[in-house]
């Protein structure tokens, strides 16, 4: 039987990874399709996006902290008109986790994007379809697959999130204490090895659940359309 | 009825193509790489440095301030490549535009007509090279378009489902008033379905061709007639074997390579039909046929009957005739033209 740290840890950490990746979703596919299209900036877009995954996390965290934090100006700005408090509170931690993500959604949707044919918009057009029809019956389901398999490979990667949250949001249990930190929490406590153990056994279920179903569902999807199978990344 | 004046330039390649005349049915004929596929896309408004204009009916499509994008613009179109959705089936795919108006044929028609039936529900990269290019077809005529750009849209068929598509565009087009443009290097096809021809021939390094009438794009003012014979190279030029003579042949560059020798048909512009008064030679490197009269401005040789330019006096007896050339026609299209 799972105990309340647990519970609570599970619950956070499948709460925090969902709002990171549904919430960083619609930037991921805005900044994909500006991607995907090139054009001047490209580049430096690229780079800046790709930032997270070469940074430490805890830098990211740092970075968050001193830009939102309750005495940072934005911090203090968003506090004072929208009563939005990010730091030592779960949110704070969903954006820590997106934050990190964020390059793992892009890259798939970005590489599922310019694999759609050019000309099958020539042919969406000729048939009389307005640019928000293209998007929603051509570029959207053919992009479908591409932004499972980020979402998903994102999902897992945000249940892993340590360093950024740990900065940003603080180990607070049932309220920041994702099962990374309470792994942490539980280690740093004299006999807390079983409770660890039983944690980690946690975490590589989720992770493994995760991976094969995302894998899974691209799979069907890419079959469907004539795609060549390829792994989550 | 179709109107334009375009020019194109992009890169090292430039175009300049214009149809003064309105007209409804418009071939594009040329060599491989010439432009017929840019001017169909520059019609369709795809390519944004045309400059020009363009007019369907009284409609302005391109020129004056700016131009319809191509989604305003009314199209039924099928491109170089089939261009069917991945993610849907045939039947999806033919079901795709959601017209306002009703399409010039149903659903129903455009499955039996092309032999769709079977691959209804198979998906994009189920088809055949020729199973996909009916799908494409059938999508943009249900389309409901004003009218039909077609980019050799038999490539890929045999010749009984090319038939058979060539006969129902043929039959959409006549029956709905639609206006239709069609580019092959095929003068079989611009002959069976085209009442225009604008040939696109590159010079100097510039893609140019205007519209012409179809009898005055092939030679003459009056209709040919179609004979058959043989079609032989010699020496690099072209020779077409009629009659157990040898004719000079024009428009061999619309050939394939597979149609350049064997069974073929010509077609015969009245203004190279010459009678010869009797006894009379027939011009240098021309030959001399015996022919019989029908009418004054008819001549018989065989089961073929030409075309005169000019009558010939009451109260001739049989006619010696020349022809000063021919210009062949693939072998399969000649039921069309006759």
């Amino acid at each position: 039987m799972m105990g309340d740290v647990e519970t609570l840890a599970t619950l956070l950490s499948l709460k925090v990874a969902a709002v990171a990746v549904l919430g960083s979703l619609p930037l991921a596919l805005l900044v994909a399709t500006r991607l995907a299209r090139g054009g001047p900036g490209t580049l430096l877009l690229d780079a800046l996006v790709h930032l997270p995954l070469v940074l430490p996390p805890v830098v990211v965290g740092y970075l968050l902290l001193i830009t939102l934090g309750t005495q940072a100006p934005l911090g203090g700005w968003l506090k004072e008109m929208l009563g939005l408090r990010l730091v030592f509170h779960w949110t704070g931690a969903a954006l820590a986790a997106a934050v990190v993500t964020f390059p793992f959604q892009v890259r798939a949707l970005r590489l599922a994007l310019e694999a759609i044919d050019p000309g099958l918009y020539r042919a969406a057009q000729s048939l009389g379809l307005s640019p928000w029809a293209r998007f929603r019956r051509v570029t959207f389901p053919l992009a479908l697959p591409g932004l499972l398999a980020g979402a998903i490979t994102a999902f897992a990667a945000a249940l892993g999130e340590f360093g950024a949250i740990m900065t940003f949001a603080a180990n607070i249990p049932g309220e920041t204490q994702t099962l990374p930190l309470a792994i942490y929490s539980a280690l740093q406590t004299p006999g807390g090895e079983t409770a660890a153990g039983r944690l980690v056994a946690l975490a590589i279920a989720l992770a493994l659940a995760g991976l094969l179903l995302g894998e899974g569902a691209a799979r069907r999807l890419r079959a469907r359309t004539g795609q060549t199978l390829g792994s989550l990344r | 009825m179709l109107r334009f004046s375009l020019t194109l330039k992009k890169g090292a390649f430039a175009l300049r193509a214009d149809a003064r005349e309105p007209c409804q049915r418009l071939a594009l004929m040329g060599p491989s790489g010439v432009g017929k596929s840019t001017l169909l896309a520059a019609l369709a408004g795809f390519e944004r440095q045309a400059q020009g204009t363009v007019h369907l009916g009284d409609r302005i499509l391109t020129g004056g301030k700016q131009g319809l994008a191509p989604e305003a613009r009314q199209l039924g179109m099928v491109f170089q490549r089939p261009l069917l959705f991945p993610h849907l089936t045939a039947e999806d795919n033919l079901r795709f535009a959601r017209p306002a108006a009703p399409p010039p044929v149903s659903f129903e028609e455009v499955v039996a007509r092309l032999d769709l039936a079977p691959v209804l529900p198979r998906r994009a990269h189920q088809l055949s090279g020729g199973e996909a290019q009916r799908v494409a077809l059938g999508r943009a005529l249900l389309a409901a378009p004003a009218w039909l750009l077609l980019d050799e849209p038999f490539a890929n068929l045999d010749p009984a489902r090319r038939e058979a598509a060539l006969a129902l565009i043929d039959e959409v087009v006549e029956r709905q008033g639609l206006t239709l443009v069609l580019a092959t290097h095929r003068l079989e096809e611009a002959v069976s379905l085209c009442d225009h021809l604008l040939p696109l021939i590159e010079e100097n390094g510039v893609s140019a061709g205007s519209a012409q009438p179809l009898a005055q794009a092939l030679g003459g003012a009056r209709a040919p007639t179609l004979v058959s014979g043989t079609l032989q190279e010699a020496g690099g030029t072209l020779e077409f074997c009629y009659g157990g003579q040898t004719l000079r042949v024009k428009a061999a560059p619309f050939l394939r390579a597979e149609d350049r020798a064997g069974p073929a048909a010509a077609l015969i512009d009245p203004q190279d039909v010459r009678a010869l008064a009797a006894g009379a030679p027939a011009p240098l490197g021309c030959p001399r046929f015996e022919g019989q009269r029908l009418s004054a401005d008819r001549l018989r040789h065989g089961e073929d009957v030409f075309t005169l330019p000019a009558p010939l006096t009451p109260g001739d007896g049989p006619v010696a005739f020349t022809l000063l050339g021919a210009t062949v026609l693939p072998p399969r299209r000649r039921d069309a033209v006759a």
